[in-house]
C-alpha cells in the first residue's frame, strides 16, 4: 500500500503501518493463494493424465507434492511487502529532496546493511518461524528503515523551512 | 491427571557449568551466537560459567533437537579463556515457541511507530527505566507479555488469546562470573548480553544486533563497538563508545567517554566530567547536566539535539551552519542560514555569568543540525 509522503506530514500522528482491515486482505490473499494452488495441481493432474494415457505400460502417476505455506510465514511475507513497498517510497521521496549526495550515499549504505541483517534474520525465521523474538526482530528491522527515512525527510524539511531570522549572539 | 501433571512438569538440563581460576594476565575471550547471557562479578578469584536450561510443555524428541541446536563450550589453554556459545536459533531468557492451530494475528502496536519524548527527565527516572529493563521479571508473566503483542487466529480468522496449551517456552539461564580485573574480549552476535554489577573490567567489545543491558561500565580503557543493537548502561565511565543504529539508547550518565555515534537515538541522564561525542545524523537527547561537568564537545552533522538547558552557570557557543535551533514547543526559533560554500562561523555565543562557579562549557560544531532547546536557564540565570 503506497502512501504519498505529503499526506504523511499533514498527519504525523498517525503514523500506524497496516490499515484497520489488514487482517481481512491477508485472509483474502490466503483464500486466493490456496485457490491458485489447487489450479496448479489440476493442471499437473491432467498433464499427468495425458502421459499415462500415451505410455501405455507405465502405470505411474506423477504429482509434484504441493507445499503448505504456513499461516505464519504467509502473514510476514505480507507485512515485508507491504512494508518495503513503503520504504521504496519513501527512499524515492528522501533522494528527491535531498540536495547533499554524502548524505544519500551515506543513507544507502545504511540500508543496504539493514537489508544484509534482515537477509541473516529472515533466516533465523526460516528455520523457527514461531518463535517471537525472531517476529519481532523481523519487524523491528523493517520499521528502523521505514523510520529513518521519514525522519531524515522531517529533518530536511524543518532545515529548509524559510525564516528570515539570522542571528549570530544571544 | 497424571499425563496433565508430566506434560507441565518443566525438565531442567544442564548445558555447561565450569570455572577456572584466573589472574590479570588471563586472556578471556567471550563469544556469543544468538543467545542471552548475564553476566556478574565473582568475588572468589575465579571464572564461574553456569548455563542451564528449563523447558515447560516440549516433548523429550523436541528438547533433544533443541539441545542439538546449542554449543557451549569452553576452554582453557596458556592462561586463556575462550568460550564459544551459540545457538542455531536465537534463545532469549525466556523463548516462546507458538504452536497454534492456524495463525497469529500480530497487535496492531508491533507495528506502530514511537513518538518521540520532549519531557526533561530527571537522572533518576531514567535510571528507573534502565533499571526495570536489566531485570527478568516479566519473563514470570509470559502469557500477558504474549498476548499484548498477538492473538491466536483460527481458520476463519477469528481471534482468540493465546493460553498456556498454545505456547512452549523455554528458560535459558546462563550466568558468568568474572573477577574484575580481568580483561573482557567480547563478541556478540544477535546475542542478549547483561551486566548485573558494576563492571571495573577492562571490556573490548563488539557488539552486533541484539542487547547490551548494562549498570556502570567503569574503566577508561573500555572499547565497545554496538552496532544495530540495543544499548542502555546506567553509567558510562571512560572509554571510547561506537554507537551505529543504536536503537532505544539509553544512558543515566556519562564521564570522561568519546562517543562515536551515527544512525542512533540515545538518551542521557547526566551529563558528567568531559564528554565529547561525534555524530552522524542521530538523535540525542541531553536531560541533565552535573555540577562540574568541565567541558562537553558536540562534533555533529544532520544531528537532532533535545538540548535541557543546565540549571548552572555555563557557557555555551555554537559553531557550524545550516542548523535551526527551536525553542520550546517550536513557538520560536534561531535560523542559523547556510553559508554559500558551507564554511562554518559562530552560530551562538553566551558567556558565562561573571562572578559566579563556572559549572562548566558546552560546545557544539554542528552542520544540518536541529536543536530543540527546552528550559533554556538564559532566561534565569542572566537575568539580573
Amino acid at each position: 500500500m503506497k502512501k504519498d509522503i505529503r499526506d504523511l506530514f499533514k498527519e504525523e500522528e498517525e503514523l500506524k503501518i497496516l490499515p484497520k482491515k489488514h487482517r481481512a486482505e491477508f485472509l483474502d490473499k490466503l483464500r486466493k493463494n490456496s485457490k491458485k494452488k489447487s489450479n496448479t495441481f489440476f493442471r499437473l493432474g491432467i498433464v499427468a493424465v495425458a502421459i499415462i494415457a500415451l505410455t501405455v505400460g507405465f502405470n505411474i502417476f506423477y504429482s509434484e507434492p504441493v507445499e503448505e505455506i504456513s499461516p505464519m510465514i504467509a502473514q510476514i511475507e505480507a507485512v515485508e511487502a507491504e512494508y518495503l513497498a513503503d520504504i521504496e517510497t519513501e527512499w524515492e521521496n528522501f533522494i528527491t529532496i535531498a540536495d547533499d549526495e554524502i548524505l544519500i550515499s551515506r543513507f544507502k549504505r545504511r540500508l543496504e546493511e539493514l537489508d544484509n541483517d534482515y537477509q541473516d534474520i529472515a533466516v533465523l525465521f526460516k528455520n523457527d518461524s514461531n518463535n517471537i523474538a525472531v517476529v519481532e526482530s523481523l519487524i523491528e528491522n523493517l520499521q528502523t528503515r521505514l523510520q529513518l527515512l521519514k525522519d531524515i525527510q522531517e529533518h530536511i524539511k524543518i532545515l529548509n523551512q524559510n525564516n528570515e531570522q539570522h542571528e549570530n549572539t544571544i | 491427571m497424571l499425563i496433565i501433571s508430566a506434560l507441565n512438569y518443566a525438565q531442567s538440563h544442564q548445558i555447561l557449568k565450569k570455572s577456572f581460576e584466573v589472574d590479570k594476565n588471563t586472556s578471556v575471550v567471550l563469544n556469543f551466537e544468538n543467545i542471552y547471557v548475564a553476566i556478574e562479578e565473582s568475588t572468589d578469584g575465579k571464572i564461574h560459567f553456569d548455563y542451564a536450561m528449563e523447558f515447560e510443555g516440549y516433548s523429550k524428541k523436541a528438547i533433544q533437537e533443541k539441545l542439538k541446536e546449542i554449543t557451549a563450550e569452553v576452554s582453557n589453554f596458556d592462561n586463556g579463556i575462550t568460550l564459544m556459545a551459540k545457538s542455531k536459533n536465537q534463545i532469549t531468557f525466556a523463548r516462546f515457541e507458538l504452536k497454534t492451530d492456524h495463525g497469529l494475528y500480530i497487535e496492531d502496536d508491533l507495528f506502530s511507530l514511537k513518538k518521540d519524548s520532549i519531557i526533561r527527565k530527571a537522572k533518576d527516572s531514567l535510571l528507573a527505566e534502565i533499571r526495570y529493563n536489566n531485570r527478568l521479571d516479566w519473563s514470570k508473566s509470559p502469557l500477558k507479555y504474549i498476548n499484548g503483542r498477538f492473538k491466536k487466529m483460527d481458520k476463519d480468522g477469528n481471534l482468540s488469546n493465546i493460553r498456556k496449551g498454545n505456547v512452549d517456552i523455554l528458560r535459558s539461564k546462563f550466568l558468568i562470573k568474572v573477577p574484575p580485573f580481568v580483561k573482557l574480549n567480547i563478541n556478540a552476535v544477535n546475542a542478549g548480553l547483561y551486566f548485573r554489577n558494576d563492571m571495573q573490567n577492562e571490556l573490548s567489545a563488539s557488539i552486533k544486533k541484539g542487547t547490551l543491558k548494562t549498570k556502570g561500565l567503569l574503566n577508561a580503557y573500555n572499547v565497545l563497538r554496538v552496532d544495530n543493537a540495543n544499548f542502555e548502561a546506567e553509567s558510562i565511565s571512560g572509554g571510547t563508545y561506537n554507537f551505529k543504529n543504536v536503537k532505544n539508547g539509553k544512558i543515566g550518565s556519562t564521564q570522561e567517554v568519546n562517543i562515536d555515534s551515527e544512525f542512533s537515538k540515545i538518551e542521557i541522564g547526566e551529563i558528567n566530567k568531559s564528554t565529547t561525542i561525534t555524530d552522524f545524523n542521530s538523535e540525542y537527547w541531553f536531560y541533565n547536566w552535573a555540577h562540574f561537568f568541565d567541558r562537553f564537545n558536540l562534533y555533529s552533522e544532520y544531528t537532532k539535539i533535545h538540548f535541557f538547558y543546565p540549571d548552572r552557570n555555563h557557557s555555551l557557543k555554537v559553531v557550524g551552519n545550516n542548523t535551526k535551533n527551536l525553542f520550546g514547543n517550536g513557538e520560536s526559533e534561531i535560523n542559523m542560514q547556510p553559508t554559500r560554500k558551507g564554511e562554518k562561523y559562530t552560530m551562538m555565543t553566551r558567556e558565562p555569568h561573571p562572578g559566579e562557579t563556572l559549572s562548566g562549557r558546552i560546545f557544539f560544531d554542528i552542520i544540518h543540525g536541529i536543536i530543540y532547546s527546552h528550559n533554556d536557564s538564559i532566561k534565569t540565570i542572566n537575568k539580573n
